[in-house]
């Protein structure tokens, strides 16, 4: 569904990412692992054609009008209600305005859908671009740190959302900091690390390898082994 | 064309709620309308001053200052990766535009009382310069990186195109000059109407032609991505 084959990208003089393969399956959650500046949105910008790889090939099996996306900008329309950026894209992707409000539902924002995104909490404008993402039921979906602004409440509920996406088919692809979310959610990991994937494959897996499973898989521990990095 | 529908539904919804973009339709008439009541027998003329101005800015403006705000704020990379093409954007944007600006140029006709050619020639006129004036403000939108930008770019074109048709009536130097401006075209299509018009036609199509040019060199240079 999603392949990297030995990408390389260079800006000026900085090698951001080196020899970076992975392949991801549809229908599961992929989760990049990586401190700030390791690379991971400039993979995802890649995946999402924003920019070329210097060099290596890439994959991605569905059209612009399949992806969902959640980036780190949110690109909302600030004086327009919750409801009416929705319909934008509704409007753009096709889909009845119905999943306008559902979608809204979804992330918690279905009392808002008046409400101005100048009005909304750095939260809810992070839901309001989740449901944004899932509006058009993505083929597949690319979510840079989801739950990064958002109360442990929220962001259980957003991984709720994620997990059952996930089984309806949707092939995810998500960045992340948050050892645990990746653990609780992603079928399959990646550890980035200045701009290399320095391990890759189950969670379980990964800490059962560097025996750092014990009652739960400490991602976190193989992490900080693996890059020595402090995890933010 | 259902994505240049939703971004044309999507601009409406922004002007109306866009106090600094919307007063600027409402403005030019409101002004000419005042004028024209207060100077009574001399109100052609201030509906052509205020018609030239309002094509001068409003629709450059509009979208000059719509397209910086999606760069910015990364709105246009949104709408570019859920697949609209540059031409939908463009499009929506545009006819959002032309239809707020066909509103103003309604309350310019009451106020200046048009009938019969006259309207018609000034209707004609007055849709092709805010084409023209759109052209450039889209031009100028894709040049700045953000409103800010935008403004330093479409101050000098507007003070252009809205105080040299006016000036012009005061000195020849500067009329020689601001004849070749579709604004000034809007201004002596009201102020005479039994003028050439086949040469202002020729003079507007030049300025879009022009323009439309100018266009292309900046999205050829910048493009559309967000």
């Amino acid at each position: 569904m999603i392949q990297m084959t030995n990408i390389m990208k260079r800006f000026g003089d900085k090698t951001v990412l080196s020899d970076v393969n992975f392949h991801v399956e549809g229908g599961e959650i992929f989760g990049l692992i990586g401190p700030s500046g390791s690379g991971k949105t400039t993979i995802i910008n890649i995946l999402t054609g924003q920019f070329p790889p210097d060099s290596g090939k890439y994959q991605v099996g569905a059209t612009s009008k399949q992806i969902g996306l959640m980036l780190e900008e949110d690109g909302l329309y600030s004086r327009l209600t919750t409801a009416e950026n929705l319909n934008l894209f509704a409007g753009i992707y096709g889909v009845p305005k119905s999943k306008v409000q559902r979608a809204l539902r979804n992330v918690g924002l279905g009392n808002d859908l008046k409400t101005p995104v100048a009005k909304l909490s750095k939260g809810m404008r992070q839901r309001l671009v989740l449901a944004r993402a899932i509006l058009h039921d993505p083929k597949i979906l690319f979510l840079d740190e989801p739950t990064s602004a958002l109360d442990p409440g929220t962001a259980r509920g957003i991984h709720k959302l994620i997990l059952s996406l996930r089984d309806q088919g949707a092939t995810i692809f998500l960045t992340t900091h948050n050892m645990e979310e990746a653990v609780d959610l992603c079928d399959h990991v990646a550890l980035l690390h200045q701009g290399k994937i320095v391990e890759h494959g189950s969670p379980k897996a990964i800490c059962e390898k560097h025996n750092s499973y014990k009652t739960v898989p400490d991602l976190g521990s193989v992490f900080l082994k693996m890059t020595g990095v402090t995890v933010e | 064309m259902s994505a240049a529908k939703a971004i044309f539904v999507r601009q409406l919804n922004d002007f109306s709620k866009n106090m600094s973009v919307s007063m600027m339709y409402i403005i030019w008439p409101g002004l000419a309308f005042l004028m024209s009541y207060l100077m009574g027998e001399y109100g052609a003329a201030q509906v052509a001053m205020f018609a030239g101005m309002f094509v001068g800015s409003t629709p450059m403006i509009a979208i000059a200052n719509t397209v910086a705000e999606d760069n910015e704020y990364k709105s246009l990379r949104f709408l570019v990766m859920a697949g609209v093409k540059p031409w939908q954007y463009l499009f929506g944007l545009t006819a959002s535009v032309l239809m707020m600006s066909a509103i103003s140029v309604a309350a310019f006709i009451l106020i200046g009382d048009f009938t019969g050619q006259h309207l018609t020639q000034f209707l004609i006129i007055s849709a092709m310069s805010c084409l023209a004036s759109a052209i450039l403000g889209g031009a100028i939108g894709i040049f700045a990186k953000n409103v800010q930008q935008a403004s330093v770019i479409y101050t000098p074109a507007m003070m252009l195109l809205m105080f040299a048709p006016m000036l012009s009536m005061f000195n020849e130097t500067i009329q020689r000059i601001a004849q070749f401006t579709f604004s000034y075209q809007v201004l002596q299509i009201v102020l005479t109407p039994d003028g050439d018009f086949t040469r202002a036609l020729i003079i507007i199509t030049g300025n879009i032609a022009a323009l439309l040019a100018f266009f292309i060199i900046a999205y050829h240079k910048k493009g559309l991505r967000g």
